[in-house]
Parts: structure tokens; C-alpha cells; sequence
């Protein structure tokens, strides 16, 4: 039974959720009945709240005297870091006009390369086997002795003013003025040296992988 | 099998009988690691320092409701993983650029969470205020049991009372105290 001796032991246990069953139930019903118990209760959740704000707040400020008295290099840098604000400011300005004398170089360097001419994309999308090499080349006649593990996309694109040109990162793209579905096309891959080779109709031609810059095909040389 | 986190369960131990160095030790000890954390992750000194003391009292929190009674881990790497996670949060925020906040266009929304927050500022000052009327001892005694939680005994240890349950009969006094001067802020600020 709920009594003003054990009524803030009563709210705790309420607040908690500690009460047992029955307790709990009475307790329910006496906020439901009783408009000033209610409140008693509303009242001792908010002072809870507020004690808990102010301990934690009591703690920080322990805590906070125990940091300048143990780690007082802390303090110190802390100016020093206010103090390093406008020097790493006037860094970071001079590291960024760095970065854009950069690049705008590079748009300059690359703008005046024939290979950032994006041609049209309009293409032939074909799938070519992807050979693995140890180092080894090709076999006989021009075909790799590994066997094909995986797959290249490959866009065959004609029509354009360049001819004879490829680029490739994750794809293959190869500028060609003519071009056939039965012609024969495989990719390999030699994994000792980095290197790839095209296989065009047997002939075979290295292509660098990761630029994407637009190169001319070569032939590869035996 | 040799216990692993035997040191470090009696460590919450002794922080839960309210052994105030416990904490000092474990601040002093664990703080180099959290640094040099925050400083490798695009934070100051200012920013460890800020960080770890939330952590230290979220494991202090922790330990005294009793979560960590079973830990699994060291208290230095419960101590680094808070950290480590806060700091996250804290540089995931840094990315949402309030600035970016775009409201629907009609509403008044600044007028209204002035006003409601204006509202529970006043009700906070209020509630310190009821605190700071009560006075010590019990205040002080209230923050012991609701916040460090300390145990009737321990209570009773600090404010000379007789034994646990003089120190139980003035928590329960003093909470009661609070309640009616809290009541009667209300009716002079409120109505």
C-alpha cells in the first residue's frame, strides 16, 4: 500500500521499473484516480532527470581538473593550436593555389592531346575472352596457351575520324573502320609483366589498361 | 582456463563500492591511446580531451548500472571503442552541413522551436532552482544515490548517519522536500 512514508521508494521503484506485479498495478491505478499523485510522480522523474544532468556535469568538471593536472601539455597545445589557425589557413591556401596551377596545367597539357577528344560512343558491345599468362606469349598461331578464365567487355566503335585507336580502363574501346561480328577478338592478359595484348583476326597488339587515354594500336613485336 | 578480465572486473568493482580513484586511474591511464586515435583522425587535443571525458562518463555510467558486470574486454579497450565510435558520429556529422537544411517553405518552424524550447530552458532553470533551495546535505545526498549511486551504506558512511537506514529514512525526506518545493514553484511561475 502506498503511503507517504514509502511513496518516493514506491515512485523509484516505478521509475525503475523495479515494482513487482501488484505494486506496479496499484500504482497504475492511483495515477489513473489520484491527479496529485500523478504529479508527485511527474515531479520526482523531472528531479531525477535534473540530478542526473547536474552529477554528470559535477563529474566533467572533475575529470576536466584531473586532465590540466596530468596531461597540462594538452593545454598548451590547445593554444598553440589556436595560435597555428591562421599559419595552417595560409598553408592550406597556398597548398590549394599549389593544386590549382596543377590543375589547370593539366587541363592545358591534356586539352592539347588528341586523345581527350571524346569520339562518339555509339558502339558494338561484344564480350572476348580474357586469357591469363604467366609470362609465357602466345602459342601457336597467335592463340595464348592459357585458357580463358574471365571476360572482357569490349565496344567496337566505327565511323569516326580516328581509326585504328584504342582505349581502355574497365573497358576496351577500339576505333576501327571496318569491323565484323565473325571476326575474332581475345584479350590476354600477361600477369609477370603487366602487360596486354589484343588479338585482332591473329594479329596480335599491346594495349596499356588504366589510362584511358586514346592510343594508336599497335603491333606487338615477337 | 586463466580468467582474462579478472583485473578488469574487479576494477568496476571497486568503482562501484565508490572508490573515487578507480576512475582517476583509469582517466590517467587509458587517455594516450584515445589521443592519439583522434589526433591520426582529423581532431585537436581540445577534440580528444572533449571526447574522452563523455566516454570516461559513459563507462562510469555504464558500470554503475551495472552493465558491465559481465565484461568480455578490458576496460581500456571498452574505453577506446566508446571513444572511437563518438568520434565517428562526431566527423559523420561534421559531413551533414546544417547549411544544407532546406525547410518547406510557409512554416514558421523557427518561431516555433523557439518557443518550445524557451519553455523547457525555463522548466530546467526551474528544477535548479528547487535543487539549489533544498540545499545540503541533500542535495548532496540526493546526487550520491540518483547519479553516483551509492548504496545506503556507503550514504551512510559519508554523511555520518547511524547505519543504512537513518541514511535511507533522509534520502527519502530529502526527496520528498524537493517535491513540495518543486510544487510550489510551480503554482507561484506556472498559473
Amino acid at each position: 500500500m502506498i503511503t507517504e512514508e514509502n511513496k518516493t521508494e514506491i515512485i523509484d521503484g516505478y521509475l525503475n521499473g523495479t515494482l513487482d506485479v501488484d505494486m506496479l498495478a496499484e500504482v497504475e491505478y492511483k495515477m489513473r484516480e489520484d491527479a496529485d499523485f500523478k504529479m508527485e510522480v511527474e515531479l520526482q522523474k523531472a528531479l531525477v532527470g535534473q540530478l542526473q544532468w547536474e552529477g554528470r556535469e559535477k563529474l566533467r568538471g572533475h575529470l576536466k581538473t584531473l586532465h590540466k593536472q596530468n596531461f597540462p601539455e594538452d593545454s598548451t597545445e590547445s593554444i598553440g593550436e589556436d595560435r597555428n589557425h591562421s599559419s595552417r589557413k595560409l598553408w592550406l591556401g597556398m597548398a590549394a593555389s599549389v593544386a590549382l596551377l596543377f590543375v589547370a596545367g593539366l587541363i592545358f597539357f591534356l586539352a592539347n592531346q588528341k586523345p581527350t577528344q571524346r569520339p562518339a560512343e555509339n558502339g558494338m558491345h561484344v564480350k572476348v575472352p580474357l586469357y591469363t599468362t604467366e609470362g609465357n606469349g602466345l602459342g601457336f598461331a597467335g592463340k595464348p596457351d592459357a585458357t580463358a578464365t574471365d571476360s572482357i567487355n569490349v565496344i567496337v566503335i566505327s565511323g569516326t575520324e580516328y581509326q585504328h585507336h584504342y582505349q581502355f580502363d574497365d573497358t576496351l574501346k577500339l576505333y576501327l573502320n571496318q569491323f565484323s561480328m565473325a571476326d575474332e577478338l581475345s584479350v590476354t592478359y600477361d600477369k609477370a609483366n603487366n602487360t596486354y595484348q589484343l588479338l585482332w583476326n591473329n594479329v596480335s597488339y599491346e594495349v596499356d589498361r588504366g589510362f584511358g587515354r586514346l592510343d594508336m594500336l599497335k603491333k606487338s613485336v615477337d | 582456463m586463466a580468467d582474462k578480465y579478472k583485473n578488469d572486473r574487479k576494477l568496476i568493482d571497486r568503482l562501484k563500492k565508490g572508490d573515487e580513484k578507480v576512475l582517476d586511474e583509469v582517466y590517467i591511464k587509458c587517455y594516450r591511446q584515445v589521443r592519439s586515435f583522434i589526433l591520426k583522425n582529423s581532431g585537436t587535443a581540445n577534440d580528444a580531451e572533449d571526447v574522452y571525458q563523455e566516454s570516461v562518463i559513459i563507462l562510469f555510467e555504464n558500470a554503475m548500472k551495472g552493465k558491465l558486470d559481465k565484461i568480455e574486454a578490458s576496460v581500456s579497450t571498452y574505453l577506446y571503442k566508446i571513444a572511437r565510435n563518438k568520434w565517428l558520429y562526431h566527423l559523420r556529422r561534421q559531413n551533414r552541413n546544417p547549411e544544407y537544411l532546406v525547410d518547406i517553405q510557409g512554416i514558421n518552424f523557427e518561431s516555433l522551436e523557439e518557443s518550445e524550447e524557451n519553455t523547457s530552458l525555463q522548466w530546467d532553470e526551474k528544477l535548479h532552482q528547487v535543487l539549489n533551495k533544498l540545499g545540503n546535505p541533500c542535495r548532496d545526498i540526493l546526487l550520491d544515490f540518483y547519479y553516483f549511486r551509492q548504496s545506503m551504506e556507503q550514504i551512510a558512511q559519508t554523511f555520518g548517519y547511524k547505519d543504512m537506514n537513518s541514511a535511507k529514512s533522509k534520502k527519502n525526506k530529502c526527496m520528498n522536500r524537493a517535491r513540495q518545493i518543486a510544487r510550489e514553484i510551480i503554482k507561484t511561475d506556472f498559473t
